[in-house]
């Protein structure tokens, strides 16, 4: 019975049973062979339908080598259907050999087309038409009946006209015109890149070069090209500024660190308001800051990368964690009760020490004082002294300075000159000092 | 391959082969029918068809690539109904090679599997579909099979039942498994399909019958086209 029965599998024709192998296969098979023919052949069918029946035992040994082989192609089948990816091969190599060609091809036609420009550029205007012609020769007009690029024919009222680069014809409509100022900088690319990206105007022929939309592509391409390479991407523009800006931040805040330190344990190096000031420009500099990374953040991403979103992302968040530890955790100033508060602590302790240390001095000051010279001779002689002084008028510049340099937010040169105006002062007063002793020692020697 | 295991069930099954070699054909008429079986992936055609044709059942069934050709000849009364079974391959990639299958087969036995209600749902899609494009006389046999699950059942008995019976389907519980109606399934599709209507002179094939079919299929073209 098994003989009777095999089973054949696969993509079997029902007409024909023959294994098509795939489904697309066995429907095209079905359509071609058995579509139209099935009732046909059905009916001549019928006309051998007797035969048939008497040879139907060889029919079926027939169908039984039929099936074997079947079978062996079911094996086939079998063993190929879950098919492995077969080789590869990499063309990338290939590629760039058909690349490198092309691009070499272009750029010694670009630079052909630059090196003319050159020449051009450099004619006097004398006798313009001869001498173009001259540097590039121009293409005979007189077999050319259509404008090559729009093919509309040529008459009286459209003319024929020469791409001054190439020498080829084309008409007004389809010429483009490139300005000397932007030859010239297509020549010397150095001092215009990313300046003017418009491509050459169309209209007057006087201070422009008529050239064909062929050869104004490859100077457009060129000029891409080059402002590619030179241009960066926004993204690293955005985060140059921001480092820029942390940098800035940065200083301001160790400048403002040590304002804050030196206010609340009572110096008078630097004043409140300055620190206050400081104190502004630094919350402007975190909120530029902050704006910056957001933009960083939303910037559009052309091609969705994960990478660059990732980046963004970081950016953002760096940032924002940079103002939130960094900036908004500065130590708020003191009111001006409580710098007073401050200061007289200080005063307290500093006039103790003070006391202690230079108790002798302090008497042997007081002694000359009070029977020194007066108050009043002195403050006249000071004030007679202003003006021909010229440490006083070295202090005088040096306050001038201070203000200036508070005006301008730098607090570090306020300082410095602060010192200074310290040192001059001690020195006007010693000077002074010297100068009343000496007229002391005068009226003595006059006594 | 002796069919060893007794199918009590049918007793005529032990002469089908005599039947089938029987000299004197004058008596006993041949019948050739096409079948074809379909329904979802996996609700076991061809375990079904296995069990009928070989007696065997394969716990672990491959599934089937394209479709599977099988015969089995079985004896009904003084007839041998020769079955050429279509078993298609129930994956959806295949579901656009039914259509050549069922195309002028005489009987259909659309399965599904009763712990599977979807299933059931994709029968009566086949039913539909068989209704609509297959021949307009085909027997559709409608096969719940997996019976022996039944404590795993999710379509109920009566719901196919009462869907057959509004349908014209003949309808049995299966299971390829047990071998639970396997043969019943299969011979009382023998005995609805129209053997008898065969004038059997012409042949004791089925072919007559489908030849039969066959001439009014070329008339109706041959009208439209000429």
């Amino acid at each position: 019975m098994a003989e009777a029965n095999p089973i054949q599998e696969g993509f079997l024709c029902p007409i024909c049973h023959k294994d098509l192998r795939s489904p697309k296969k066995l429907i095209n098979h079905f359509q071609d062979l058995h579509s139209e023919e099935q009732d046909i052949l059905k009916s001549i069918k019928d006309f051998y339908g007797k035969a048939k029946k008497k040879i139907l035992k060889l029919d079926d040994q027939d169908l039984e080598t039929f099936k074997n082989e079947i079978t062996l192609e079911n094996l086939y089948l079998e063993c190929s259907e879950p098919q492995p990816p077969g080789c590869s091969t990499s063309h990338t190599d290939f590629f760039k050999s058909i690349r490198r060609e092309r691009l070499e091809h272009q750029t010694a036609e670009t630079n052909k087309l630059v090196i003319r420009l050159d020449k051009l550029l450099r004619l006097d205007n004398t006798d313009r038409k001869q001498q173009e012609q001259i540097l590039v020769a121009w293409l005979d007009g007189t077999t050319v009946n259509r404008c090559p690029s729009c093919a509309a024919t040529f008459n009286i009222a459209r003319r024929q006209h020469h791409c001054r680069l190439c020498g080829s014809i084309m008409c007004n409509d389809c010429s483009v015109f490139l300005s000397f100022e932007r030859a010239q900088s297509i020549v010397v690319p150095v001092q215009n890149l990313g300046i003017t990206n418009k491509e050459g105007t169309r209209g007057r022929e006087n201070d422009n070069f008529r050239i064909c939309s062929h050869c104004s592509d490859m100077l457009e391409q060129r000029r891409i090209v080059q402002a590619e390479q030179m241009m960066q991407p926004i993204i690293t523009q955005l985060y140059a500024h921001l480092q820029k800006l942390k940098s800035q931040v940065d200083s301001l805040v160790e400048l403002y660190q040590k304002m804050y330190a030196s206010l609340t344990s009572g110096e008078s190096t630097f004043q409140l308001q300055d620190a206050q000031s400081l104190k502004a420009s630094i919350g402007t500099k975190a909120e530029t800051i902050d704006t910056i990374s957001k933009k960083i953040c939303s910037l559009p991403i052309l091609e969705p990368n994960p990478k660059v979103e990732m980046l963004q992302n970081s950016i953002r968040r760096a940032t924002s964690n940079y103002i939130k530890d960094y900036l908004l955790t500065l130590p708020p100033l003191p009111s001006i009760k409580e710098l007073a508060a401050i200061k007289e602590n200080r005063l307290l302790r500093v006039s103790k020490e003070d006391n202690e240390q230079n108790v002798n001095t302090v008497k042997i000051k007081r002694v000359t004082v009070t029977t020194g010279w007066s108050p009043s001779s002195l403050e006249n002689s000071v004030q007679s002294d202003t003006e021909s002084d010229p440490l006083m008028e070295q202090i005088n510049i040096v306050r001038n300075y201070i203000t200036q340099a508070r005006s301008a937010q730098r607090f570090e040169e306020v300082v410095a000159l602060e010192e200074n105006l310290r040192m001059l002062k001690k020195a006007y007063r010693q000077n002074q000092l010297a100068k009343t002793e000496e007229t002391k020692e005068n009226n003595y020697q006059l006594q | 391959m002796e069919h060893t295991e007794p199918h009590s069930t049918e007793p005529e099954m032990a002469n089908r082969q005599g039947a089938a070699q029987r000299p004197n054909g004058a008596q006993g008429k041949i019948c050739q029918f096409k079948l074809v079986l379909l329904g979802e992936s996996a609700v076991g055609k061809s375990s079904l068809v296995l069990r009928f044709v070989k007696g065997q059942f394969h716990e672990y069934q491959e599934s089937t690539i394209g479709a599977a050709f099988l015969t089995q000849t079985v004896c009904l009364d003084d007839t041998t109904v020769k079955f050429e079974i279509w078993d298609t391959a129930g994956q959806e990639r295949y579901h656009s090679l039914a259509p050549m299958y069922y195309r002028g087969a005489q009987a259909a036995i659309v399965v599904y599997d009763i712990t599977n209600q979807d299933t059931f749902g994709r029968a009566k899609t086949w039913v539909k579909e068989l209704q609509r494009q297959a021949s307009p006389t085909i027997v559709i046999a409608l096969a719940g099979n997996k019976q022996d699950l039944a404590n795993k059942r999710m379509v109920e008995y009566e719901e196919a039942q009462t869907y057959a019976e509004e349908n014209g389907l003949l309808f049995m519980e299966t299971s390829a498994k047990t071998a639970l109606n396997v043969n019943d399934i299969f011979l009382a599709i023998a005995k609805k399909l129209p053997k008898y209507d065969q004038n059997q002179g012409q042949s004791g094939q089925g072919q007559g019958r489908r030849l039969a079919e066959g001439d009014q299929g070329a008339k109706t073209p041959g009208n439209c086209c000429k």
